[in-house]
């Protein structure tokens, strides 16, 4: 018998061997990943916050501390879910121009190729960033494009970026059984990030975030959206907005008159 | 019935393993723990991991990680593989103890194949 | 009442009768306070002609604290109260177990690793001081006769017209010619169905593979049975565990017509400590039982033997 620690290490040594598209990948993937203690009492502590909001007028000025405090948990929840997987060596906080922090995970020994090579990372591009949203509303194109200029320009060796959110992302389709048939804002702009440079960002939903108190589902929710996001671009979508962006109205009628 | 495995994978085994591996699984009903496994084909402990997991994905055994706990020696519970670490605070089935500490129990996993599985 | 009835996970009983049941303290101030160590009782059960006696035991358990003015070591109390159950045929001591540790000697206050309370250092001397209290006369029965003859004898393959019996072997410890033995199966059915019977088999095989009599299943089966016999009879048991189950016969005029078969009806699992090493520092000092709740803990299994023991007379 093994302890944890050990039974990991050998978990990783198996995966070596294995295909990334083997099932049994999968299965052994699912050992890589231990909730910590304290993220259930995170979890609670920011549902409780959100309902508090939720229930106070827009203008109490409790509200907003209430707010940072959703901010804070969020973060707080982000650390914790990475620093459950196993085989990363450093988590840090990663500060662009602006008042934004964000995490950046890395890894440096062969366990965290390992690990890469589950995620669809590179050795290249092998960081992951993670910023934590904690905006009511769903986060916009405009928050996604801050985050693959950061990934372009600023942490050119991350390769996976990861949204902490409540609501989810624009134009990501809620409703995962229907096939979504157009790609427009945040969505769009996260195909055409991964089209144009390799690199992914995925976004997590509360839903997500609850789903990570429990052992062994952190690294199988990053592959399937993963895997969702290279579906799409392997499929012959239109992005019928993209066209439309093109032309003002008025410019429009002049482009479609012969 | 006999089921077979193709070799394709298990292509870091010689002849002589893959003749061992057959040996082990001549019955029906026979199960296999990597250390097991390690002993007879003389392999590291991942590398017979990898075999078992291989086996289940080939759809020949049906896997369990065993959990043990420190209040006896054979195992005192089990979860299917693929479902990773049990979730704690956890109740020791045998000793009903509430487990908050992760450090006191230990693991391995366990293939079980119903039917005889023949290498090659 | 509730309290002293309710099931525990050990047991140890003797056979035999008692003059008297003095008070020997009152039972109730148990609940209000923190009282000395000894006895209480009797808690009278008119209906079905017991009483019960509680004894209280102090033991301590050391956890280092670290405070500002630093670390310092802290005695908590453990309040351990085995149960004891008195009849007319019988007395039983039963208890729960727990885990505890000591201070090093030297004063260093070094912890020790926790382990279990050594509660056998203490269940004899409990049964003698009830003798003086109660004027027993008791005996413990013989347990490894009652247990590996005639229930052995009794139940192992062993059907009647409406049951089909299961006896699983689940452990064994034994010792003899030097040799200490240790074979211990998880009692899962998802893990090992057959309990130690999947060694005896594997052990059967070898053997007759060697001399190639592989073939004669017949000759499997009854190797595979002798060194069963040979593991738990002929090597000095000290220990042995197993489960009896009993599966009711499908019959051919039932009318319950459904095919899903019944799941077995759970009799009696436990570990019998046979105490025949009177001298062992471990638990091989005391004859007692481990049993376990989806069987019923020591309720279930004391009322079983003591039926068997019945049902020889």
């Amino acid at each position: 018998m093994l302890s944890q620690e050990e039974l990991v290490e050998q978990v990783l040594g198996a995966l070596e061997k294995l295909d990334r598209d083997d099932p049994a990948t999968d299965k052994l993937a699912s050992y890589l990943y231990v909730a910590d203690k304290q993220l259930s009492k995170f979890i609670d502590d920011l549902n409780q916050t959100l309902d508090e909001i939720q229930k106070g007028k827009k203008t109490d000025s409790k509200i907003q501390s209430k707010r940072i405090l959703a901010g804070k948990l969020l973060e707080q929840i982000a650390y914790l879910s990475f620093r459950g997987l196993k085989g990363v060596s450093s988590l840090k906080s990663f500060q662009s121009a602006g008042p934004q922090y964000d995490l950046l995970i890395t890894g440096d020994n062969q366990n965290w190729i390992t690990i890469c090579k589950l995620l669809y990372l590179n050795t290249e591009s092998r960081d992951i960033v993670i910023e934590a949203k904690a905006k009511e509303s769903k986060i916009q194109d405009k928050d996604f494009a801050r985050l693959c200029n950061i990934m372009e320009l600023n942490l050119s060796g991350s390769g996976l970026g990861v949204f902490f959110t409540l609501n989810g992302a624009t134009g990501f389709p809620k409703d995962s059984s229907q096939r979504q048939r157009s790609l427009r804002d945040a969505k769009l702009r996260q195909v055409l990030f991964n089209a144009k440079t390799g690199k992914m960002i995925i976004v997590f939903d509360k839903e997500d975030i609850l789903s990570l108190a429990k052992n062994g589902c952190l690294i199988n929710l990053i592959t399937r959206k993963i895997r969702d996001l290279s579906e799409n671009t392997g499929l012959p979508l239109v992005p019928i907005t993209l066209e439309e962006v093109d032309l003002p109205e008025h410019l429009k009628a002049l482009h479609e008159s012969p | 019935m006999t089921s077979f495995k193709s070799g394709g994978k298990i292509s870091f085994l010689s002849q002589w393993q893959i003749n061992e591996l057959s040996r082990h699984f001549t019955e029906p009903d026979r199960t296999a723990m990597p250390h097991e496994l390690a002993i007879k084909l003389k392999i590291n402990y991942s590398d017979a991991l990898t075999i078992i997991s291989l086996l289940e994905t080939e759809g020949l055994s049906n896997n369990l990680l065993l959990i043990y706990h420190n209040c006896q020696e054979a195992p005192v519970d089990t979860l299917p593989f693929g479902a990773g670490f049990p979730n704690l605070p956890w109740k020791c089935p045998n000793c009903e103890v509430i487990v908050e500490d992760g450090r006191e129990l230990s693991y391995d996993l366990m293939a079980k194949a119903p039917e005889p599985i023949e290498f090659f | 009442m509730t309290y002293v009835k309710q099931p525990r996970m050990w047991f140890s009983f003797k056979l035999g009768n008692h003059e008297k049941l003095p008070k020997l303290g009152q039972s109730e101030t148990l609940l209000t306070e923190y009282c000395e160590d000894g006895w209480y009782g009797p808690i009278n059960d008119k209906v079905e002609e017991k009483a019960y006696y509680i004894r209280t035991h102090t033991a301590s358990y050391y956890t280092r604290t670290t405070t500002q003015d630093g670390e310092k070591v802290e005695a908590l109390r453990i309040r351990w109260s085995p149960i004891v159950e008195v009849s007319k045929k019988y007395i039983a001591i039963s208890w729960n177990g727990f885990s505890s540790n000591n201070l090093e000697d030297e004063g260093k206050a070094e912890i020790t690793n926790a382990s279990q309370f050594p509660f056998w250092k203490h269940i004899g001397s409990f049964f003698d001081e009830l003798n003086k209290h109660l004027g027993g006369k008791w005996e413990h029965s013989e347990l490894h006769k009652l247990i590996l003859s005639d229930l052995w004898n009794k139940y192992i393959n062993y059907s009647d017209t409406d049951f089909k019996y299961y006896w699983r072997h689940l452990r064994i410890r034994a010792e003899a010619a030097g040799v200490a033995l240790n074979a211990h199966s998880s009692g899962m059915a998802e893990v090992d169905i057959r309990g130690i019977q999947a060694l005896s088999h594997q052990l059967a095989k070898s053997a007759l593979e060697s001399i190639e009599l592989l073939e004669d299943k017949g000759k499997l089966s009854l190797v595979e049975n002798a060194i069963i016999r040979t593991l738990i009879h002929e090597w000095g048991a000290k220990s042995y565990e197993f489960s009896l189950e009993k599966e009711e016969i499908f019959k051919e005029d039932s009318s319950d017509n459904e095919s899903k078969k019944r799941k077995p009806e759970k009799i009696f699992r436990a570990h019998c400590y046979f105490g025949l090493k009177q001298d062992s520092k471990v638990q091989d000092s005391l004859q007692h039982l481990k049993c376990y709740s989806q069987y019923g803990n020591n309720l279930d299994a004391l009322n079983f033997l003591l039926k068997e023991l019945n049902s020889e007379d």
